[in-house]
């Protein structure tokens, strides 16, 4: 498997060095294009876009057994060979009244194409591809533009946030499953997309949003036993749950959000409400009396999504400072009601509701004629409240989590030629993550990056419990 | 009998009457176009702008010579680069590379303005540097990765004293489903990757310059008033020279040259243009720039004018580009470009008046 990657990985450089001179005219090469001009002039009302494109991920420490503290034996020799294809239908009613299908197909060759690599069956049923109308059938909406007024009706997503990571992009859940291997990029295809209605008014520098959700689906975290499990806990079930409770779609049990936002003096602030349910479940401990034979308490889990009330702020300003434009941006998000797991046996369910604070800032500039761009950013998590028994993926929470991160990129042959380096540092921890990518784009229609992603630190830490799942990644794009 | 029918006739009066105001479309009250120097009427306030209190002796033999100093005409110019109160275009670019590589960008693009006319800028009547005083606002169509990515900047009116902050800025990203702002560039930075800088397609103002005359020429049969400037804001400016070629009628500039620190030409660039109704106000059609060193080029195509639609505040938010809304369809859609084959034909420089200059010199 490490040889045939390595092959494509040549190929694809000497692809990149021999552009010009290849036989094979990239500048041209967009078949599904040339098709869709015909139907242009045929509908010329709709248009049709899309993408194909492989991902392969090489694990570069490959198989290894009794891996981190959850023992996890690791049997693959690929994270990832995924294969995505994307097609959008935008049909344009009237001036004000538009339609819009996304459909996504995704199918991990990963499970087909690594023989050596052991998963338990529920995690090639879910992973290995979509084969529900619900994930295929990825955005479904009207836009209907009336004067002020914006509907935006249907199954969408809707992203709040402005920063590299998540802090007030609330209102979709997500597929976790590449867990902290994901990229920014990324979120597009893992949110996990909602029927709703969206409406927003603008008047002069303001607008206001309301958001009505009848529709519920969890975030997905990394299936246990797949790839991406977390190495802290153990790849098997150390208990059954019992009863699994999931919101209905009556009224009483939708999510509706607000957002006002206006941009004053070059000020662009929002302040944001949510009244939502916890998409990740959690599990409830229930004492079922004594074990008859050795007396030790018995237990059962429920699992079951719990209310939310999560108020948000967010602000972002430029700058001129040292001859450039600095800008700069806050978000805060402050949870009410979450419940947190404990190992404090004195909790009869296992967990403790408490509140929570979370902020994001960055500070972003561009250097050498907008050629070297740079951002950085701090996310913490402070926890009032707060008990040395309160637990996370296994492991000791902690009171103030934070996370550094800087990101540099430049581009060089017209911007055809990208690289981009980030770097993420947990202080506290002593762990980090770095992710560096060199990208080539062949024409308008293809391009390609290889991608490195190393991980470092303790066991019992985000980034070092995946201390040895460093990998190398190749990535092929055709967009029409 | 008579007075039923009476009412059924008034009544479907009134409906259709109703229904033909709503449904019809009213004449338009636009501005007209009107030739800047006739706009202006005092040429003082134009040719001592920026609190200047006297002119050079240079400005006053180029009065005795030409008529106008250079500032006085470079400034005519740049008011006829912005049209009306508001409007709208579509862009074609196609960048080539070195190399022969070509990378091609669509885009649907709306302006609007935020002071009474052009003379205001310089009276500052109703605005005062530092205020905004452009808002623009678009959405890409081509190439596949940009498609549906909006841009929203906002244009401060700057000056000799106030002159940093000059635009700000926020992209739509389609992928990642949200707008953020974006740090703004130095004006020597280039834009869209080409080899334009956004000093040259946005940000220079008149007044950035020092102007002279430097005589008449021809360019494409248009007479012209040839212009040499030299930017006094910068010590470090990447530029140690523009000469532009500005029609002596309507004040439009047809042909530029511009000269790197080294002295050495790296920019030529030819503009087509052309008066667009209602308003019969000047437009830009196509910018052919070309570095003649390294043969990069860019070749901007604009098309589809809509003057004077009233857009509203709210069209000017950043939050307003997630709506991914195409507004307007091009009348004569065309498919994008491939091949330098299809693009104009490369701007060249003026060797016929180099030459006289050297003559004259």
């Amino acid at each position: 498997m490490k040889r045939i990657f390595i092959v494509v990985l040549a190929s694809l450089f000497i692809a990149v060095l021999n552009n010009y001179a290849s036989a094979f005219d990239f500048a041209s090469f967009d078949p599904a294009g040339d098709s869709l001009e015909h139907l242009k002039e045929t509908v010329p009302d709709l248009e049709i876009h899309g993408f194909f494109k492989n991902r392969t991920d090489l694990d570069l420490h490959g198989k290894d057994d009794d891996v981190g503290l959850g023992h996890i034996n690791k049997t693959w020799e690929c994270q990832m060979i995924e294969w995505d294809a994307s097609i959008e239908f935008r049909y344009r009613i009237s001036d004000h009244l538009e339609l819009i299908n996304e459909d996504h197909f995704l199918y991990d060759s990963l499970y087909d194409w690594d023989h050596g690599a052991d998963f338990p069956d529920d995690v090639e049923d879910r992973l290995k591809y979509y084969n529900s109308t619900k994930q295929i059938l990825r955005e479904l909406y009207v836009n209907i533009t009336y004067d002020n007024w914006f509907f935006k009706l249907g199954k969408q997503q809707v992203v709040w946030g402005k920063m590299d990571g998540k802090c007030i992009d609330v209102i979709n859940p997500g597929d976790y499953r590449e867990s902290v291997n994901m990229g920014q990029d990324d979120y597009e295809w893992r949110r996990i997309p909602l029927w709703m209605s969206n409406i927003t008014y603008f008047w002069s520098d303001y607008y206001f949003q309301f958001i009505w959700i009848p529709d519920f689906e969890p975030s997905q975290s990394p299936q246990r036993g797949s790839v991406w499990w977390y190495p802290s806990l153990s790849a098997s079930m150390p208990y059954s749950i019992n009863k699994k409770n999931k919101p209905s779609t009556a009224f009483k049990d939708n999510e509706f959000a607000l957002r006002f936002n206006m941009v004053k003096n070059g000020w662009d602030t929002s302040f944001i409400y949510f009244y939502t349910w916890d998409d990740f479940p959690t599990l409830f401990k229930k004492a079922n009396g004594f074990d008859p034979l050795t007396g030790d308490p018995e237990y059962s889990y429920e699992q079951e999504h719990t209310r939310l009330h999560q108020f948000g702020f967010n602000i972002d300003k430029g700058n001129w400072f040292l001859n450039r434009n600095w800008v700069w941006r806050i978000e805060f998000l402050y949870t009410l009601n979450d419940y947190i797991s404990t190992a404090d046996t004195s909790k009869s369910k296992g967990v403790v509701k408490r509140n929570c604070l979370k902020s994001i800032s960055s500070i972003e500039t561009s250097w050498m004629h907008g050629e070297i761009s740079t951002l950085f950013q701090f996310a913490w998590k402070y926890q009032p409240g707060y008990d040395s028994s309160f637990k996370s993926l296994g492991c000791r929470m902690k009171r103030f989590d934070p996370t550094l991160s800087l990101s540099v990129s430049k581009q060089w042959y017209n911007d055809r030629l990208k690289l981009t380096a980030i770097f993420y540092s947990r202080p506290g921890e002593g762990s980090w993550k770095f992710k560096d990518t060199i990208s080539w784009t062949f024409s308008d229609y293809v391009s390609a990056q290889i991608r490195y992603t190393g991980y470092s630190g303790p066991d019992d830490d985000i980034y070092g419990m995946y201390s040895k799942w460093d990998n190398l990644g190749v990535e092929f794009t055709y967009r029409f | 009998m008579f007075i039923k029918l009476i009412r059924n006739l008034l009544g479907k009066f009134v409906v259709t009457g109703t229904l033909f105001m709503i449904l019809y479309p009213l004449p338009c009250n636009c501005a007209q176009w009107i030739n800047p120097k006739l706009l202006v009427r005092d040429p003082a306030i134009v040719r001592l702008q920026q609190g200047r209190t006297a002119l050079t002796e240079r400005e006053k033999q180029d009065i005795h010579k030409y008529g106008y100093t250079g500032l006085e005409l470079m400034t005519y110019a740049d008011s006829n680069m912005r049209p009306d109160k508001s409007w709208d275009k579509f862009v074609r670019a196609a960048i080539v590379s070195p190399g022969g590589h070509i990378k091609y960008f669509e885009w649907l693009n709306k302006d609007k303005y935020y002071y009474k006319d052009f003379r205001s800028l310089l009276n500052y009547d109703g605005i005062r540097p530092g205020d905004v005083m452009k808002k623009f606002t678009g959405i890409y169509l081509e190439p596949p990765e940009r498609r549906y990515r909006g841009y929203l900047y906002y244009m401060y009116l700057t000056s000799m004293e106030k002159h940093q902050k000059d635009k700000e800025g926020w992209a739509w990203v389609h992928s990642l489903r949200r707008y953020r702002r974006s740090p703004t560039t130095p004006k020597s930075d280039h834009w869209l990757a080409s080899v334009l800088t956004y000093d040259d397609y946005l940000l220079r103002r008149p007044w950035e310059e020092k102007h002279i005359i430097i005589g008449r020429g021809n360019h494409k049969g248009n007479k012209c008033l040839i212009i040499e400037s030299r930017n006094i804001l910068d010590p470090d400016y990447y530029l140690s020279k523009r000469v532009s070629w500005v029609e002596e009628q309507n004040y439009l500039t047809l042909h530029e040259e511009q000269f790197a620190e080294n002295g050495k030409i790296c920019l030529i660039t030819d503009k087509s243009w052309d008066q667009v109704k209602p308003g019969n106000y000047w437009v830009i059609t196509e910018w052919n720039s070309v570095n003649p060193v390294t043969g990069e080029r860019i070749v901007l195509m604009y098309s589809d004018f809509r003057l004077n639609q009233g857009l509203k505040d709210g069209e000017f938010l950043p939050a307003y580009m997630g709506k991914e809304h195409i507004w307007k369809r091009p009348e004569k859609p065309m498919p994008p470009i491939k091949y330098v084959s299809e693009l104009p034909p490369v701007p060249v420089r003026d060797i016929e008046f180099r030459d006289k200059l050297q003559r004259d010199n």
